[in-house]
């Protein structure tokens, strides 16, 4: 009947329609009180808990550790939703945690490993086939690499607007950098992307 | 003129961006945009998410109880401590000077005046805490007579506080004397120092 609707549904993982969702609001004031903190809480993963591991499972590419990022995240925001005051979307806040995150879980990860990049490369693609929650085939495994080689903000603003489709003004409060430059991330990566394609293709 | 394009659009509702993050696509790399109408590749094991709300509070509950019991062991402060938190309020630089050498010559009159008392050395610090700054400030205008310049000047006081004399009736002569005999009491080179 919808299927731009049911398309939405797969790629940016909404699971209810905007008319029955819970508003921000509402949830915010269920969680100043603390009677109703924990509900309020539950509302509040409800509504965000998949955009969130989404935008960690693009970074982290394994469920696991996706898993343990997303766990610490919800625990960080259950502590200082206090200190959210409101100036930017309940949304971007969470996506802008759920980011730092997940570098920080990148970061730590890289420190560990002394590849070199080319093995952490083809170490993707090898991970990615033996993953039993990633069904891509040879392409996507392609694609995963050209991503993981972009330069942080450029992978997470593709990421943001490729598979997440937020707007740039979304965008614009996760990472606090202006729309301009955002607009150029994106093109840059999306080019880079084409260009390794071309290049392995060639090889 | 993209810009203007995008203000038009956001009016029109979230499906009107997400066409307008497709039309970008498409003009940006054809590639790409095939490859995203694809199914998405990445899984999620089966009721991931129905479980998660009670994996993350399970956690936040099991954090709390451990963070609990260091709050319940807390002894209630004992009246030395209030004592001491409100000494610690007094003793700002602008009193400390005052208060500590007011202490001290309270202290070692209070050796000198209670001989066959259990007052030693030791206590005198104890004693001298005690005394509010209410007492001391008042002692010492009551008492203004009985202390020479001299005095202050050898507990460390570099200034001496005219707020003290200010509050014990005193008229312009007896300013003036009182100002002449303080300069008379130091020497050369204090008087250098404070000029």
């Amino acid at each position: 009947m919808y299927p731009n609707q049911i398309r939405l549904i797969s790629k940016t993982h909404e699971l209810q329609t905007p008319s029955t969702e819970i508003s921000d609001e509402q949830i915010l004031a269920l969680l100043q009180e603390e009677k109703s903190m924990e509900p309020g809480f539950r509302l509040l993963l409800q509504k965000y808990q998949e955009r969130m591991y989404w935008q960690i499972r693009r970074l982290v590419v394994e469920h696991e550790d996706a898993n343990d990022v997303l766990q610490n995240c919800m625990i960080k925001v259950y502590r200082s939703i206090n200190t959210f005051q409101g100036k930017s979307k309940l949304y971007t806040w969470l996506y802008r945690i759920a980011t730092n995150e997940s570098i920080t879980f990148i970061n730590k990860k890289k420190k560990k490993s002394t590849s070199s990049i080319d093995e952490e490369e083809s170490g993707l693609a090898n991970q990615l086939k033996a993953d039993a929650h990633f069904d891509g085939d040879a392409v996507q495994r392609q694609l995963q690499q050209a991503i993981a080689r972009l330069p942080e903000k450029q992978r997470l603003v593709f990421n943001m607007r490729y598979y997440e489709e937020m707007s740039y003004q979304d965008i614009s409060e996760v990472l606090e950098t202006s729309v301009g430059a955002l607009k150029a991330s994106y093109h840059h990566a999306a080019k880079k992307i084409e260009q390794f394609f071309k290049e392995t293709d060639i090889n | 003129m993209l810009n203007a394009h995008c203000i038009v659009v956001k009016n029109r509702g979230t499906m009107h961006s997400k066409d307008e993050i497709k039309k970008e696509l498409e003009e940006l790399s054809p590639f790409l945009a095939k490859l995203k109408a694809k199914e998405d590749p990445f899984n999620v094991p089966s009721n991931y998410f129905d479980n998660l709300a009670d994996q993350v509070m399970a956690q936040i509950k099991e954090e709390e109880e451990v963070a609990a019991p260091k709050v319940v062991s807390q002894p209630t402060p004992s009246w030395i401590d209030r004592l001491i938190e409100q000494l610690q309020l007094l003793l700002q630089p602008q009193y400390a000077l005052q208060l500590a050498s007011v202490a001290i010559l309270l202290a070692a009159g209070a050796y000198f005046f209670w001989p066959s008392s259990s007052i030693s050395p030791g206590n005198i610090d104890e004693i001298a805490a005690n005394i509010s700054e209410d007492e001391l400030i008042q002692y010492v205008q009551h008492n203004i007579d009985d202390f020479e310049v001299s005095q202050f000047v050898d507990a460390g006081i570099q200034e001496v506080n005219f707020d003290l004399f200010l509050e014990t009736e005193i008229n312009s002569e007896e300013m003036d004397q009182l100002m002449d005999d303080l300069l008379e009491d130091l020497d050369e080179s204090s008087l250098e120092e404070l000029l």
